[in-house]
């Protein structure tokens, strides 16, 4: 099997990437290159600079069979400068690889902006439900109504109409998740994590049937 | 009404404490919710796999932000976990609550043994060809590379805890994270990760079943839900995961109380 596209692709060998990569020496690296411009090809907010080897002054994450020979031109260093959400520092890599690299993290960007929102629509709404369900019925209620209608409590204002809702919010954010992970996997064109993705959609899809019963 | 404001407190605690421990708090709530407040299993059940689906929900934005989780290893994995919870949730539709109560008992205990062994060595991290991947590690900055070793047992193991899953209401990733350590080779971080992406589909499977057969009721689900959320993010910002011996060592006897009063339940009535 080939590596995986969610990767940067192999770069070295991991026990010596593991023992000479200084984590200090990257942080000041990062610190005095961050107010660099970002070059056209990355205009994104992660910004992407390629770094040649006199301004970074030495390797920053020297590689075996790299830290020795000069990097060649094709290979330029590229690193990735940390932002505050991101631990991530810095990391030799081709123009090819830092494109994978930002693929990734926009990919994750938009996981952690779905379960956040997931999150927090749920809990709204369920919060609501039951402040109505309390000065309604001064009780909460113990049935959901089915999944068909939901959407009629809801506009008929009905508290079950919204606790149902803030559920299924809840229910449908790892569901949706996985619905993006197949719209990734389609867009990077590989067919075969498509495949298994669209396997793992169809079971949730049975369970949404059989569920009935 | 008072009896929701006592599940959210309890929820609370349970979250708190499942965060330091490094679990989800499924195993507690369940026998909880029936001990304390006479709830249905089955509908416990539902409040449990309710607040799997939120904790994961949590964790999963914190994780993907770190870039812990290995999306493609998930997503092959999730399709033995699902398809178990498929299973488990239609089974426990059909078994006898009393059956069910029985069946927790013993995975009560099963956790309680486990938790004691599970101290066990990482096994080989290397490259093997298969989903190689990696990741910076948080702490260290270190970049750590691995691949995929034993894959057939691990969807073994992975059907069995989607299984686990969907019958129990609880998350699985006690069954999940060893294997993941231990047989297939994946670092602890990456482990932790991404069975948490796992758990919440995993769960989301079983939930659809719960749910349309009114097993998942608001007055117990919505405040475990809100509870365990709450009280998990209280637990990572006051103590963080806890090594303690002790505090282990309680947790375990707190699995073997519970562990009794399942069965008890189960010879009730």
């Amino acid at each position: 099997m080939t590596s995986d596209q969610d990767c940067i692709p192999e770069a070295g060998d991991e026990k010596n990437t593991g023992q000479d990569f200084d984590p200090a020496e990257n942080a000041s690296a990062a610190g005095s290159h961050a107010e660099e411009p970002a070059t056209p090809a990355a205009p994104s907010s992660h910004i992407v600079m390629p770094v040649t080897e006199e301004q970074a002054g030495k390797p920053l994450f020297p590689l075996e069979g790299r830290s020795s020979a000069p990097a060649s031109p094709a290979r330029s260093r590229v690193y990735v400068p940390p932002n505050l959400h991101d631990l991530i520092a810095a990391i030799p890599i081709t123009p090819e690889e830092a494109d994978v690299f930002r693929h990734r993290r926009q990919l994750n960007d938009i996981i952690h902006t779905l379960l956040t929102v997931g999150l927090v629509a749920s809990t709204a709404i369920m919060l609501f439900g039951l402040a109505l369900d309390l000065i309604q019925n001064r009780a909460l209620s113990t049935a959901v109504p089915r999944f068909d209608e939901v959407v009629t409590h809801v506009m008929a204002f009905r508290p079950s109409g919204f606790l149902a809702l803030g559920l299924l919010i809840l229910i449908a954010t790892p569901i949706l998740r996985v619905l993006g992970s197949f719209a990734a996997f389609v867009h990077e064109r590989d067919w075969r994590f498509a495949g298994i993705t669209f396997l793992v959609l169809s079971v949730l899809f049975a369970s949404l049937l059989f569920g009935r019963g | 009404m008072a009896q929701a404001l006592l599940i959210f407190i309890i929820a609370l605690a349970v979250g708190g404490l499942g965060s330091m421990l490094g679990i989800g708090g499924g195993i507690l709530l369940i026998p909880l919710l029936t001990g304390l407040f006479g709830v249905n299993i089955k509908t416990a059940i539902g409040a449990s796999i309710v607040s799997v689906i939120a904790t994961s929900s949590a964790a999963g934005a914190v994780y993907v932000e770190r870039g812990l989780s290995h999306s493609r290893l998930a997503m092959v994995l999730e399709v033995a976990t699902t398809a178990g919870a498929l299973a488990g949730g239609i089974t426990a539709i059909l078994l006898s609550p009393h059956i069910l109560s029985f069946i927790f008992g013993l995975v009560l205990i099963g956790m309680a043994y486990s938790m004691r062994r599970f101290r066990g060595r990482e096994a080989l991290i290397s490259q093997t060809g298969l989903l190689d991947t990696n990741y910076r590690d948080p702490l260290t900055g270190e970049v750590v590379r691995y691949g995929i070793h034993n894959l057939p047992l691990g969807m073994g193991a992975s059907f069995l805890a989607g299984n686990i899953s969907g019958l129990l209401g609880i998350g699985g990733g006690v069954v999940k994270v060893p294997i993941m350590t231990l047989v297939m080779g994946i670092p602890m971080r990456a482990s932790i990760a991404t069975s948490n992406f796992m758990i919440g589909v995993t769960a989301a499977a079983s939930a659809m079943i719960y749910y349309q057969h009114g097993y998942i009721s608001p007055s117990s689900a919505i405040p475990t839900a809100l509870g365990v959320l709450l009280g998990a993010r209280i637990g990572t910002r006051v103590g963080g995961r806890v090594r303690s011996q002790k505090l282990r060592q309680i947790f375990q006897a707190i699995l073997l109380i519970f562990a009794v009063q399942m069965f008890a339940e189960t010879f009730r009535g």
